[in-house]
């Protein structure tokens, strides 16, 4: 009796291990059943749909549908784009209804692909187009090739860089949903305590030094710029000087440089005048200058939308020029459909792109998060020419540059090589013997040891 | 030492360990009701200029708080509930009955206690996808329907009721089950309050897990809908720390009302021979 | 006899049938992710063998997260119980402020460790937050806690105890309100100081009740991960990164998502639990049977 169930136990264990395992192995396509489960509402509203079209010819509004998407806009640009979405439920005549559900990056990262793979996923996705190769290739998001033709969007109306982040190989995978480069804030009401002219921002790396020399005033908690220990781009300082981290395609190590052991010697003879707190985070930074207390940082344009709330004073400038150049990383969003989406939750996903590349949308999200405008007809806007912020924030948008874009080791190179080598360049350790080390990491992420 | 002197100096020490509970976490409230500018403000002051309540407003607007709260409470309590009845039963066998692999399988249960989390994270996912209660509410309850740590704790309080006690019973012609019910029960009031208590904090807080097994934010705890608040791009401190109070508020609540009859639950728990 | 083992099988059933399809079968599930190359995408993996595991021992990074566990856990837990101890024998007396105090060392271990993160994450911030401020004004000057290595790690053990004593503490009042009093009249006759009686008196009957806070806080430690990642990340440069955080890191948070690979490091720190709780039980239990 005892060795019966013992073994009925030990038999039961590894079925429902198999299958929990290695089901996904052995049954290659779980995601459509997964699809039928929780698409099921759709597909029956799909249907309903038919037979209604059927019955009555006439009927103008479209059946109900719910489509949902996923992103990691938690901070104050989020607020934005949730008025946005809950503007559009309320005025779409297609009886869409968005629902929007936003997590921080770690969750989103590691419940999405498994989510979409059993069909418990959104019906959409907003992500950094840099995701958008790796989306792909692991078979999650879905070609959307004949979005333009189905919308009647015209396509020229929007610049060609930003539209080609989402291809890939040749095919649409996403809508951008908006384009960035790193800025460089500035605080006014400090430059002017320090007898600098607030109109006039660091248009060079020398003059930026003089202005962090110039505005720190550590006894009363005021730094000249801050530079954060896990600030993710830092390779803006290092092109400036002609230096550079790895090539787009991935095949070639270029940290170890000449130009690059000037331009961090230099950030660390900053870092030793003080100018800067010690051991800042990236987050910190934020708050930091939203208190008044750094005159200077480098930052995305997410926290125009907050500063402005806030009534700070300030001026948002190009990233300042080394002796090669001024550069800054782009980055940007797209919507992606995420698989299994069936006819009539592209074509909903469709409205709802559409929606967000009409000219009110656009603008509304430039003008109220500071984020570059990139379409002709809403940069022609009077009300968008008259904002000071997005006009400067659109002259310094022209210098982007892609930073491992097209990578997947990309989040794995500024994790294991960019931040411990930032840590300790900061920290005052010999400038050499970090970009060595950190080189050799970066030949074994890319595989070129 | 005199027993006066010795009385002194420990409150003294006493006094300095409750201020240093009690300074962050008087912080913590007070900070919620700061404006957005107050909360970065330097110099830090403790207390708001201007008492606000605009960063719980932002949070309510944002969060469907009133469903995730009764997500939370339905799952908190079922999960409590079920877990302390199965957790007493196997404790009960485990302190009080012989049958043979008994030390094995009380080894192997007190081996799930060291699996992390992150570990089967991926595994229970993929597993209450087959089973078709993904982001169901029996999904959330069913995994944590039974508990090492309680079947542990409760063995170690079980064994210490003296066995006189339910041997007499026994002797009478009682069942395992009267004796498990009238005699063990009744004695274990203050363990199960202990562990109750344990149960409700444990399954509250936790963040991972929820929203793990959570695919829409309907179906959201309150800690794991508050966390959502907090990201690696941009932390708003504000909201941050009303959601922190939210989260934590109701917990508080229940267990300063609750406190008197919980600590006078474990003082009483104490096993006398 | 017989009818009575089976009812002890259906007592056990419900339990065990939960642990087993809930923590066994993906346990055992993890085993076999742990052989193969999958990742996160969980397309096109196949089983490796033990190519992870080979892959582990050269991986300066797990060596690094298995030292911080181990310091962690052999500070924090000692420290906790330690401190649980002291305030125990401080309270004995049992008056009404006593009993008020036990309500309030309970309030952080109510709280979630995250919120509770978030607050010290902000007070005890270097530029921004109350204490370093306060103590600037003194005259005293701290190092940044979070962000210097040598000084996050004590920070993030500091922050845990604090959180987590109020734990130790309540079970361990509970066992000591239930020494016997004549235990202590008779070790007063004897001529026993306060302290003395503490020693010979309270510890030795609530023994029972410190392993169990041992055995359970041990697990708890080695599997650190919370406070970490709201505090620190992990850094700087690693010297808060723990194993748990690693396989966070590996398996979730940045590319290329391997979660093989990160499955086989948390099957080495099941193991690593596993036999650490083993050997405290074995020689607590040891000590037991030669009194």
């Amino acid at each position: 009796m005892k060795k019966r169930f013992a073994g009925g136990l030990l038999a039961t264990l590894l079925t429902v291990c198999l299958l929990a395992g290695c089901g996904k192995a052995a049954e290659p396509a779980p995601a459509a059943t997964g699809s039928d489960d929780t698409a099921s509402a759709q597909t029956q509203t799909a249907a309903d749909t038919k037979d209604e079209a059927a019955d009555a010819g006439d009927t103008q509004t479209a059946e109900p549908i719910t489509i949902s998407f996923w992103c990691n806009f938690t901070g104050s640009d989020g607020d934005v784009l949730r008025e946005i979405v809950a503007n559009y439920n309320e005025t779409n005549t297609d009886n869409v209804t968005v629902e929007i559900d936003i997590m921080d990056y770690a969750t989103l990262q590691s419940k999405l692909p498994t989510a979409i793979s059993t069909g418990t996923g959104p019906s959409f996705i907003l992500a950094g187009v840099e995701l958008i190769k790796q989306y792909k290739e692991n078979d999650m998001i879905l070609p959307i090739d004949d979005f333009w033709d189905v919308t009647g969007i015209d396509k020229s109306n929007f610049n060609a860089n930003v539209l080609e982040k989402s291809y890939f190989d040749g095919t649409q995978y996403g809508v951008p949903m908006q384009y960035n480069l790193q800025y460089l804030y500035y605080n006014k009401d400090l430059f002017a305590a320090a007898g600098l002219d607030p109109e006039k921002a660091p248009k060079t790396m020398d003059e930026l030094e003089a202005a962090a020399v110039a505005c720190t005033d550590a006894a009363n908690g005021i730094y000249g710029i801050g530079l954060p220990v896990n600030y993710g781009n830092y390779v803006e300082y290092l092109w400036a000087n002609g230096g550079d981290v790895v090539s787009t395609d991935g095949t070639q190590n270029f940290l170890n440089s000449e130009e690059n052991i000037k331009t961090l010697t230099w950030m660390q003879d900053l870092m030793k005048k003080g100018v800067s707190p010690e051991g800042l985070d990236a987050g910190e930074a934020d708050t930091m200058f939203q208190a008044g207390r750094l005159a200077m940082y480098t930052s995305g344009p997410w926290n125009i939308n907050g500063l402005n709330q806030l009534g700070i004073n300030y001026g948002i400038t190009a990233i300042p020029a080394g002796s090669a150049g001024a550069f800054a990383p782009e980055g940007g969003c797209s919507w992606m459909l995420a698989k299994g989406a069936d006819d009539a939750v592209r074509s909903a996903a469709y409205k709802f792109m559409a929606y967000w590349l009409s000219d009110g949308v656009l603008k509304e999200w430039s003008n109220r998060n500071g984020f570059p405008v990139w379409a002709d007809t809403v940069l022609a806007d009077p009300e968008i020419q008259a904002n000071k912020i997005l006009a400067d924030v659109s002259e310094a948008s022209t210098i982007g540059r892609d930073y491992h874009l097209q990578l997947d080791c990309g989040s794995q190179i500024d994790a294991d090589v960019m931040q411990p080598l930032m840590e300790r360049v900061l920290r005052g350790d010999d400038v050499a013997t970090c970009l060595q080390e950190a080189s050799d990491k970066l030949d074994e992420i890319l595989g070129l040891k | 030492m005199s027993k006066k002197a010795f009385s002194i100096i420990s409150n003294l020490i006493l006094i300095l360990f409750m201020l240093l509970i009690l300074l962050p976490l008087c912080w913590l409230f007070v900070s919620a009701f700061k404006s957005d500018l107050a909360v970065n403000a330097w110099p830090p002051r403790f207390f708001p200029d201007k008492w606000v309540s605009t960063q719980f407003t932002y949070v309510w607007k944002i969060l469907p708080i009133p469903v995730m709260l009764k997500n939370t409470v339905c799952f908190v309590l079922a999960v409590t509930g079920i877990s302390l009845f199965f957790d007493s039963l196997s404790a009960y066998a485990f302190a009080r009955m012989e049958f043979k692999g008994k030390k094995l399988l009380f080894g192997i249960i007190l081996l799930t206690m060291m699996i992390p989390f992150q570990v089967v994270m991926i595994p229970i996912y993929l597993e209450e996808y087959k089973l078709g209660i993904l982001n169901t509410f029996w999904g959330l309850v069913l995994p944590r329907a039974a508990s090492a740590y309680g079947i542990f704790m409760l063995t170690s309080f079980f064994s210490g009721i003296p066995r006189s006690l339910d041997e007499a019973a026994r002797i009478d012609g009682m069942s395992e089950f009267g004796i498990y019910f009238k005699i063990i029960l009744p004695l274990s009031k203050p363990a199960f309050v202990t562990l109750g208590i344990f149960h409700l904090m444990n399954n509250w807080n936790d963040l991972l897990y929820p929203m793990m097994l959570t695919c829409t934010q309907e179906k959201r705890t309150l800690s794991a809908g508050l966390a959502t608040l907090v990201g690696s791009n941009a932390i708003k401190y504000g909201p941050t720390l009303a959601a922190t109070v939210i989260s934590i508020s109701p917990l508080l609540i229940i267990f300063l009302c609750g406190q008197r009859f919980f600590m006078e639950g474990i003082s009483t728990s104490g096993m006398k021979e | 006899m017989k009818r009575n083992q089976k009812l002890a099988y259906l007592f056990i059933t419900p339990s065990l049938l939960i642990l087993i399809v809930f923590v066994f079968v993906p346990l055992f599930s993890a085993f076999f992710i742990s052989l193969t190359n999958m990742d996160i995408y969980m397309n096109e993996y196949h089983l490796i063998g033990f190519e992870n595991y080979q892959r582990m021992l050269e991986d300066s990074r797990v060596w690094n997260a298995t030292k911080n566990t181990i310091v962690y856990t052999a500070i924090e837990v000692p420290l906790q119980i330690f401190l649980s101890l002291l305030l125990l024998f401080l309270m004995l007396g049992n008056t009404r402020f006593h009993k008020l105090l036990r309500t309030v060392f309970y309030l952080p271990y109510v709280c979630s460790m995250t919120a509770i993160s978030i607050m010290w994450s902000m007070i005890l911030n270097k530029n921004s937050g109350m204490v370093a401020y306060l103590l600037a004004k003194i005259g005293i000057q701290i190092p940044n806690l979070l962000a210097t290595e040598g000084y996050a790690m004590g920070t993030v053990i500091a922050v845990s105890v604090w959180k987590n004593f109020g734990y130790t503490l309540t079970l361990l009042t509970a066992a000591a309100l239930g020494v016997s009093g004549s235990l202590y009249e008779a070790a007063e006759i004897d001529g026993a100081g306060w302290f003395a009686r503490f020693l010979h008196v309270t510890i030795p009957g609530i023994r029972q009740t410190i392993l169990f806070c041992l055995v359970t806080t041990l697990i708890t430690a080695l599997q650190v991960f919370d406070q970490i990642y709201v505090l620190t990340q992990g850094g700087p440069l690693f010297s808060t990164e723990t194993l748990v955080g690693y396989i966070f890191e590996r398996g979730f948070r940045a590319a290329p998502f391997d979660v093989g690979y990160a499955t086989s490091v948390a099957v080495y720190l099941f193991f690593l639990i596993a036999l650490l709780t083993f050997i405290l039980r074995r020689y607590t239990t040891r000590r037991e049977e030669e009194e």
